[in-house]
């Protein structure tokens, strides 16, 4: 049965991952805002450190129910926060050397492990539709996938202001000197995830109106990086779309009803075909593709919250009352 | 291809109604609730087939020209294919004109030169061609190989999809503790059937000897299990369990545990004569079950009862009553009694009470054991309590067609999307007493990558050739 000791542990560390993990973010803004690089390894070390929290999170929360845990909506999003951030201390941070990118990625895990407590169920054995070894493995594929479409996405958006900046530039460099300093003004004007920088750290020194911008890669790399990202993201996702039939197959009698959740990941699996071939056959790339990159991400978060929380089906059992 | 482009972007926004109108196959009482809740906008609702999106005309048009589409589209591409895995890699002409290009002088001759080039290319899994001095490669086929077989997968799953439409059938029924259920069209509550399946039940017979629910202390269900005999032909043919996630598969058919219920053993007389008796299906209703008895035998008016079960009866402080644990600890009935015309003449669902010719009269509550009299000499007891299990059963005969095509799919997919298709090309002209190599290459797809990949090649040709000479001018 349910152990409570081990629950409570795990809700413990549940709150200091996500402390942690804030804390990583705003030093990985800070790192960019003072172009300090010890003070990047530094996040990088305490993202470690909330990564390794979150992990002992998890597999308390597992064992105290025996079972895997992911078995509701509060365990989905926890865990997407926890793959998001082991994503990108191995892969971004490790193999790709994009340690720009870090405070975007924690900030992402602390919005899914936010969003995971507003969706808070205790620890709890699962309904009688969920005792099944396809559970393991659909759900996983699926937050995996939704962890790949969630990278994507923070590419697209950094692909979208490192274009506009380097748009600006080129008009400005071309007009007057201020360009530069002008570069540095839209990060905050756009509303995009860099302008968290501005408002939570303190105003940036002289010389930084170039903007940490500046050290980022180029648009063009974020563009490839979202267009990668979705290749590796889009087989996962269409393993766990079939996972899912099977899985209906086995439970209620038939693999596909057109049930609200069914049908959002039909969608969303549909716009990023869309997607892939828009680059692969129609060429497009850049701004154009990053709309359809985001119409896709929208409809991730669609099949996510809005078909748990709004929509009821069979699907319905994500253990929020 | 931009119209594949846009018809899975329509696709995805028809399907994405589906979603956001109740839809009449999966839940019909929502869509009459929003029909009464919006007059204005039903029909208009209604002739756009919003409450059937997925079975709706256009939907299965869109549908239909992505088909067309992509039938158009493969063809011409496996016919391409199929004549570029026959072809031979060809050795192109100028080749510094190539995106990746080297030349040098390596101390060999030409021949041996190119047997160097062949021995490494062979070892990186190149196809190659060699002719008029010199090594054309060619490697990546299985890009275009995956995306075919990804496509025409499409193809594949659209058969099993029909398949089972058209053969298969799948059916409801609720069988009642200690009750017989036989696999012929009658003895089914509900029934879908393939134009093709032509009434091919197999008619055999399972009985329901027990179903069990657990509980966790909390009153969340953990199990639920019907312990069944399956006849086949009068012969007992094995005595399994049916469980949620764990259906019985019999002759093609397969037979799911969907749901469970109540059914009380209710008796009703008049004047000692027993009008009605045996266990009756109560269905859930916000918390309670409910069913219905319909006595037309009664005199002087017929007499209908409009009951309400609680399996565990408590109070709250304030004396209202309240649904306590979901298991039988106290269990209570409660009815309310109509008399007057059943209306029996006219077809009517066996769970709903039509008390329009009715009036109301008595009500009461009742425990296990219990007896109630009411005017007329009529007397209801509760002298038991079953459980009643909701099987569905279904045959899909393109389930298999449709498992191979999610295989071809992923298959496909992959080397679709992480492969790409690349030429390598070595040439070696006499100079000097020595060979004079040249080293060109060329990438569809991936291009970064395969920098990377023609500088190893050419490291590692130089190794096996022991040192190009410094490239010359
Ligand atoms: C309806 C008709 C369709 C047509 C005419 C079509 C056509 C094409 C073509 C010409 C390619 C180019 C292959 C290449 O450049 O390597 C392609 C690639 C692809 N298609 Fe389709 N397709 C169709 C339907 C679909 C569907 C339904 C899906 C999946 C949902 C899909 C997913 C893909 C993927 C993932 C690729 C690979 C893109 C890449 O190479 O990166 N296609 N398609």
């Amino acid at each position: 049965m349910v152990n409570a000791e081990l629950a409570r542990l795990s809700d413990t560390l549940f709150w200091l991952a996500l402390t942690v993990y804030a804390g990583a973010m705003l030093l990985f803004f800070a790192s960019l805002a003072y172009k300090n690089a010890r003070v990047g390894s530094v996040a990088t070390l305490v993202a470690w450190g909330g990564a390794l929290t979150h992990a002992a999170s998890i597999a308390t929360r597992g064992l105290s129910v025996q079972r895997v845990p992911w078995g509701n909506m509060f365990e989905y999003s926890n865990m997407l926060g926890f793959l998001m951030v082991m994503t990108y201390l191995l892969v971004i941070d490790r193999r790709l050397g994009l340690r720009q990118v870090g405070g975007f990625v924690l900030g992402g895990g602390v919005l899914a492990l936010a969003s995971a407590r507003l969706v808070y169920a205790p620890a709890g054995p699962l309904v009688p539709a969920l005792s099944s070894y396809w559970i393991k493995i659909h759900v996983i594929a699926a937050i995996t996938g939704s962890n790949l479409f969630a990278l994507s996405f923070i590419f697209t958006v950094l692909y979208l202001v490192k274009d506009r900046s380097e748009r600006k530039a080129a008009t400005a460099y071309a007009g007057s000197t201020v360009g530069a300093a002008y570069i540095g003004g839209t990060t905050t004007q756009e509303g995009s995830p860099s302008d968290l920088v501005a408002e939570e750290d303190a105003p940036a020194p002289e010389g930084s109106a170039t903007g940490f911008l500046a050290r980022f890669p180029s648009a063009a790399t974020f563009d490839t990086l979202a267009y990668r990202t979705i290749q590796f993201a889009f087989p996962i996702w269409t393993f766990a779309v079939i996972a899912g039939a099977i899985w209906a197959h086995q439970a209620w009698g038939r693999y596909w009803g057109w049930d609200p959740k069914e049908t959002w990941a039909f969608i969303t699996w549909v716009i990023y075909a869309g997607y892939l071939h828009a680059r692969a056959t129609a060429g497009w790339r850049g701004r154009r593709a990053a709309a359809i990159a985001t119409l896709g991400f929208l409809s991730v978060m669609f099949t996510y919250y809005a078909v748990n929380l709004w929509i009821a089906g069979l699907h319905s059992y994500a253990g929020v009352k | 291809m931009r119209t594949a482009l846009i018809l899975l972007l329509l696709i995805a926004a028809g399907a994405s109604l589906g979603s956001l109108f109740p839809q009449r196959p999966i839940n019909p009482a929502t869509v009459s609730q929003w029909i009464t809740r919006n007059r204005g906008w039903a029909p208009i609702a209604e002739k756009l087939g919003l409450f059937d999106v997925f079975g709706s005309w256009w939907f299965m048009g869109i549908y239909g020209l992505l088909l067309i589409s992509l039938i158009g589209c493969i063809l011409p591409r496996w016919r391409a294919f199929v004549r570029v895995l026959r072809a031979r890699p060809r050795t192109e002409g100028t080749l510094s004109v190539q995106p990746q290009y080297r030349s040098g002088t390596v101390a060999l001759t030409p021949d041996a030169a190119l047997t160097g080039a062949e021995r490494v290319l062979r070892s990186k899994r190149f196809r190659l061609v060699r002719a008029d001095g010199t090594v054309a490669a060619e490697k990546g086929h299985l890009r275009e190989g995956g995306s075919l077989l990804f496509h025409t997968a499409f193809l594949v799953l659209l058969l099993g999809m029909s398949i089972g439409k058209l053969f298969g059938f799948t059916g409801q029924v609720a069988v009642i503790e200690g009750e017989r259920f036989t696999d012929t069209h009658i003895d089914y509550d509900s029934i879908t059937e393939g134009r093709y399946f032509n009434e091919h039940f197999r008619g055999f017979q399972i009985v329901l000897d027990r179903f069990d629910v657990q509980w966790y202390p909390d009153g969340v269900p953990k199990t639920y299990k019907s312990s069944v005999r399956l006849f086949d032909g009068g012969k007992l043919i094995e005595s399994p369990t049916i469980q949620v996630n764990h259906p019985l598969t019999y002759r093609g058919v397969r037979i799911y545990q969907i749901s469970w219920g109540w059914a009380p053993v209710i008796k009703i007389t008049q004047h000692g004569k027993v009008l009605f008796d045996g266990p009756t299906i109560f269905l859930p209703q916000q918390g309670l079950w409910h069913g219905v008895a319909k006595i037309p035998e009664t005199t002087p008016l017929q007499t209908g009862f409009d009951m309400s079960f609680l399996p565990d009866f408590e109070r709250d402080a304030n004396g209202n009553v309240v649904a306590g644990s979901p298991q039988a600890i106290r269990p209570v009935l409660a009815f309310q009694q109509y008399v007057g015309d059943l209306g029996l003449t006219t077809a009517q669902s066996v769970y709903e009470l039509d008390t329009i010719r009715m009036t109301p009269a008595e009500s009461g509550a009742i425990g296990m054991g219990g007896v109630s009299t009411l005017p007329n000499g009529i007397e209801v007891s509760l002298t038991g309590l079953k459980k009643y299990s909701v099987f569905e059963l279904a045959s899909n005969p393109g389930a298999p067609i449709l498992l191979l095509a999610a295989v071809l799919i992923l298959v496909g997919l992959i080397p679709a999307l992480y492969s790409s298709r690349r030429r390598i090309w070595v040439r070696a002209a006499p100079h000097n007493g020595v060979a004079h190599l040249e080293i060109a290459g060329q990438a569809m797809q991936r291009k970064a990558a395969f920098e990377e990949e023609f500088k190893t090649f050419v490291r590692d040709l130089d190794k096996d050739l022991h040192r190009i000479g410094a490239p010359d001018g």
